[in-house]
């Protein structure tokens, strides 16, 4: 980002170009501080409106302003001599004006879009007048990447905290205003960046939010987050939503340079307890899994993950939502997840809940829009203990007539404490299946058990 | 309004200075958490931290500006200095060069902030006794011939260091009641706020001025 104050030598103000926006004409000012240069947009009206208000405030001279023309104005030699002169104007008033910078200019050139301080002057005067309000509400605040960018910057620049401006604009109220969040969110992405400022490439770190928990990173370079070290003991919650990222490690050991699996107790994020990785470009559960051992709810949704594996150290997992994926089997998910509670694997390709049944301690599935077809799948979950939601909407088998009835039916005794998709069962509904199951008792001397269906040979011995 | 709990009627300026991994982030920690952080990481930059605090039946908000020790960052540390009313001095009693380097410390403070600064000397780290490299009566004597005043603290275990922000605050608040500090000059390093600190803020301060016998 820009820093006029460090570059106070090293800056140009340029008018390169004016064009027509519905008939009217508008000049493209093209702002240069050091290495960052943006484009700002202004119709003469604007330079009017801003030279009024440094007349009258600021001690600008007023008959520096070219002056106004009614007719003819848009005649194209006018408008180039017109140009040329609004460019000086402009360069003028900014030397002129150097060292107080007036918020109306600071405005007009987008200063407070682009400039470390400018930027952090309006954030500063924002909290000073409402920062104990929006607290009082809630710990929670949205920041974009190009605000806590300069925050970093910030506390490593040379410049005084009291800015000539009075306490309004103090750095101070940015930073108290930090120390008390509980939960960030950081944006990594603009509707306005005429600019090359790269916002892929602005690092930052977030040692000002002292008293932080819960950190949501969206649309970044999670690379970018250089410093890591303090969250790590810290952090109970961490999103990283949409950010591209392929690999778990890269997240967890982002600031370092080799993601080297090796799993150092100084890397470990040690109080991590919700994870949200979703909408992202992960294909496996990596090492990076290591680097979060307590976690307890974990979110990789959206994503394009085709094996449950790698997970058998998180001993605390007890929910995983995995929508959206490409998971196609369960078979070994017994040894991986053993004390999960809740499971979302919707929209996936499941055919079969096999591996499902050793779960012991499950309480709600969903594994609505896969592609289970059989109705005896249902009899891989009819025997857990505490299992009471079940989603199985959208697969082939919700198509299947009177599919609520007969998959409740496989429930056996525990079918009247199953949810299933999201509806409580009616009075007629359970009397249906009380109905069948006696029916199915007389026929066969029992209830149904998945020994019986031929499909799983005699293999199944848990399930008696 | 004047009893709640963001309510305050000044805001003091205090910068820490000192050598590297002397302790001076410990020390704010200490003072605003209450608490020891074991393995603190080099501070880059500035940190920043605040408390309320009451002197004489007034409150204070003490707005401290903690700086890098690393010589790399001595242009943001001298940057600092202007507008702070004190200045915390720390060395560490079980390093000599910690205490050597102070010269070098009191002529950045003298010089880059105004003579009402009140600056504050803290030896960190007496815990560590059986350590020392420093005796307690050097430390006392450079003080005093440089009009400091001086105490030894741990962060550690919290000693002492309470009563160095506090007895700081106190020298601040005196200078005021003295009228050898001007409010009003923006290198003062201290804000009155009698909107927020209740209308009664000047006939207290009337009021204390014989009860504050520090």
């Amino acid at each position: 980002m820009a820093c006029f104050v460090l570059h106070s030598k090293d800056w140009d103000i340029k008018i390169p170009s004016v064009s027509s926006e519905q008939g009217v004409t508008v000049y493209n000012i093209n702002v240069r501080i050091g290495p960052v240069k943006w484009t700002v947009n202004h119709r003469y009206r604007h330079f009017v409106e801003l030279h009024g208000s440094l007349v009258a405030d600021h001690s600008v001279s007023k008959d520096i302003l070219p002056p106004k023309k009614v007719l003819g104005n848009r005649d194209p030699d006018f408008i180039e001599q017109r140009r040329a002169a609004l460019e000086k104007y402009l360069s003028d008033v900014v030397v002129f004006l150097q060292r107080t910078m007036p918020k109306t200019l600071v405005l007009f050139l987008h200063l407070e879009k682009f400039d470390i301080m400018f930027l952090l002057q309006s954030l500063s005067e924002q909290f000073w007048d409402g920062g104990s309000s929006i607290l009082s509400v809630s710990k929670n605040y949205e920041f974009n990447i190009l605000q806590v960018h300069a925050i970093s910057q910030r506390i490593k620049l040379p410049c005084p905290p009291l800015e000539i401006f009075g306490l309004k604009y103090d750095f101070s109220n940015v930073l108290e205003f930090c120390g008390q969040l509980e939960s960030v969110t950081v944006i990594g992405k603009f509707d306005y960046m005429d600019s090359n400022i790269d916002i892929n490439q602005l690092p930052f770190e977030l040692s000002a939010f002292k008293t932080m928990q819960s950190l949501t990173l969206t649309d970044m370079n999670v690379g970018n987050l250089c410093k890591a070290s303090d969250l790590r003991t810290v952090l109970r919650e961490l999103k990283v939503v949409n950010c591209g990222v392929r690999d778990i490690i890269d997240i967890l050991l982002c600031d370092e340079l080799h993601k080297e699996s090796e799993c150092r107790e100084e890397k470990l994020w040690s109080n991590l307890r919700e994870v949200d990785f979703s909408n992202n470009q992960i294909e496996k559960f990596d090492d990076g899994v290591n680097f979060m051992p307590f976690v307890e709810g974990l979110n990789l949704n959206s994503n394009k993950i085709e094996e449950i594996n790698n997970v058998d150290q998180l001993s605390n997992l007890h929910r995983l939502y995995l929508s959206c994926n490409r998971i196609t089997n369960l078979c070994s998910v017994h040894v991986q997840l053993k004390c999960i509670k809740f499971m979302d694997l919707s929209q996936n390709q499941i055919s079969s809940l096999n591996g499902v049944e050793k779960l012991g301690s499950l309480q709600g599935l969903n594994v609505s829009s896969n592609l289970i077809k059989d109705l005896n799948e249902v009899l891989f979950i009819c025997n857990l203990p505490h299992l009471d939601y079940v989603v199985l909407t959208g697969n082939p088998i919700a198509t299947i007539v009177d599919y609520r009835v007969k998959v409740l039916e496989r429930f056996g005794q525990r079918y009247s404490k199953i949810c299933l998709d999201n509806e409580q069962s009616t009075q007629k509904e359970l009397d249906t299946v009380a109905v069948l199951q006696a029916l199915r008792f007389v026929k066969e001397g029992k209830a149904s058990t998945i020994k019986e269906t031929r499909m799983f040979g005699g293999s199944n011995r848990q399930c008696n | 309004m004047s009893t709640g709990p963001y309510s305050y009627s000044y805001i003091f300026k205090y910068i820490i200075i000192g050598d590297m991994g002397v302790g001076k982030s410990c020390l704010l920690h200490q003072f605003t958490e209450k608490k020891f952080m074991a393995d603190c990481p080099h501070t880059i930059g500035v940190e920043f931290g605040t408390r309320i605090i009451e002197v004489s039946g007034q409150k204070i908000k003490l707005q401290i500006w903690d700086t890098a020790g690393q010589e790399r960052f001595r242009a943001v540390t001298r940057s600092y200095y202007r507008g702070a009313a004190g200045a915390l001095m720390v060395y560490d009693i079980t390093r000599r060069s910690t205490y050597n380097h102070l010269n070098s410390w009191l002529t950045d403070t003298r010089s880059l902030t105004n003579p009402s600064t009140v600056i504050f000397l803290i030896g960190n780290k007496c815990d560590l006794d059986g350590q020392r490299d420093v005796t307690y009566e050097e430390a006392k004597q450079f003080a005093d011939e440089n009009g400091l005043k001086f105490v030894e603290a741990s962060a550690k275990t919290g000693e002492n260091v309470e009563e160095a922000f506090l007895e700081t605050a106190k020298k601040i608040y005196q200078s005021i009641q003295d009228g050898r500090l001007d409010l009003n000059a923006a290198e003062s390093g201290v804000q009155h706020k009698p909107s927020h600190g209740g209308g009664g803020a000047s006939s207290d301060q009337q009021n204390n001025k014989d009860a504050c016998s520090c």
